[in-house]
């Protein structure tokens, strides 16, 4: 599919809030053109308005956005915190940041399948949870 | 009668699209047939609008407004939705 490119993929130690996480988990798309500054401040705003519903299950966070809140062209970019990142409400953290950007609300389908249907796995999970180095964490998803 | 399942998440592009993934596999798995599955944002979340609502644990309050609901931890799991939505036939089935 090639819509996750190596550079896209980042290990981080930790971050100071979950809002810079977000923009951490943005960045790369944001520095590639695939996504306009505004699109991490409209995935914030919409976490502040509705809760981290982006965490799609244990360790595991989605950030998205609507394509009119700043994606330019359809891409996903990885990055794997070593430390939990805790959301405001009740006890919810993530270390996986799998970052999307839509370009329209048809085009992504095909990669978002495949992203579920990898995370699925908890066992799968907790392997790329532990990946040693960037490689191999690009290595779990460059089937996407 | 449960006829209707909307699935949504806060932006309507991502969770929600992989929820009615789940849901459809899940009632297949459970053998129930003739339910409609679709994906929403929460601001279709309205009474009447389904008959039930499927989410992210956190918006769980929000459709419980508009009826009966239930709110996953895991999304991209089978095993959670399945769970969940055999426990809701099944008491649908003993209120009839």
């Amino acid at each position: 599919m090639g819509l996750l490119k190596q550079e896209h993929v980042q290990i981080c130690e930790e971050a100071e809030s979950w809002q810079d996480a977000i923009k951490i988990s943005v960045l790369p798309l944001e520095q590639s053109g695939y996504v306009k500054s505004c699109y991490k401040d409209g995935i914030i705003e919409n976490i502040e308005k509705l809760g981290p519903y982006i965490i799609i299950a244990d360790h595991i966070a989605l950030p998205h956005a609507r394509p009119e809140q700043g994606a330019v062209k359809t891409q996903i970019a990885v990055t794997l915190f070593r430390k939990d990142i805790a959301f405001d409400s009740k006890e919810k953290t993530a270390r996986l940041f799998v970052t999307l950007a839509a370009e329209d609300n048809s085009s992504h389908l095909d990669a978002l399948v495949q992203i579920s249907e990898l995370l699925a796995d908890e066992g799968r999970v907790e392997e790329i949870l532990a990946a040693p180095d960037m490689q191999t964490l690009y290595h779990y998803f460059e089937q996407i | 009668m449960i006829k209707k399942i909307m699935c949504f998440c806060g932006s309507g592009l991502g969770t929600s699209f992989v929820m009615e993934m789940n849901a459809k596999k899940a009632l297949k798995n459970l053998g129930i047939e003739g339910v409609m599955v679709e994906h929403s944002t929460i601001d279709d979340v309205v009474p009447g609008a389904a008959d039930l609502f499927i989410c992210s644990a956190d918006l769980l309050p929000n459709a419980k407004k508009a009826g009966k609901a239930i709110g996953l931890n895991n999304m991209v799991a089978v095993k959670e939705i399945q769970e969940k939505l055999k426990a809701v036939f099944e008491e649908e089935q003993a209120e009839v």
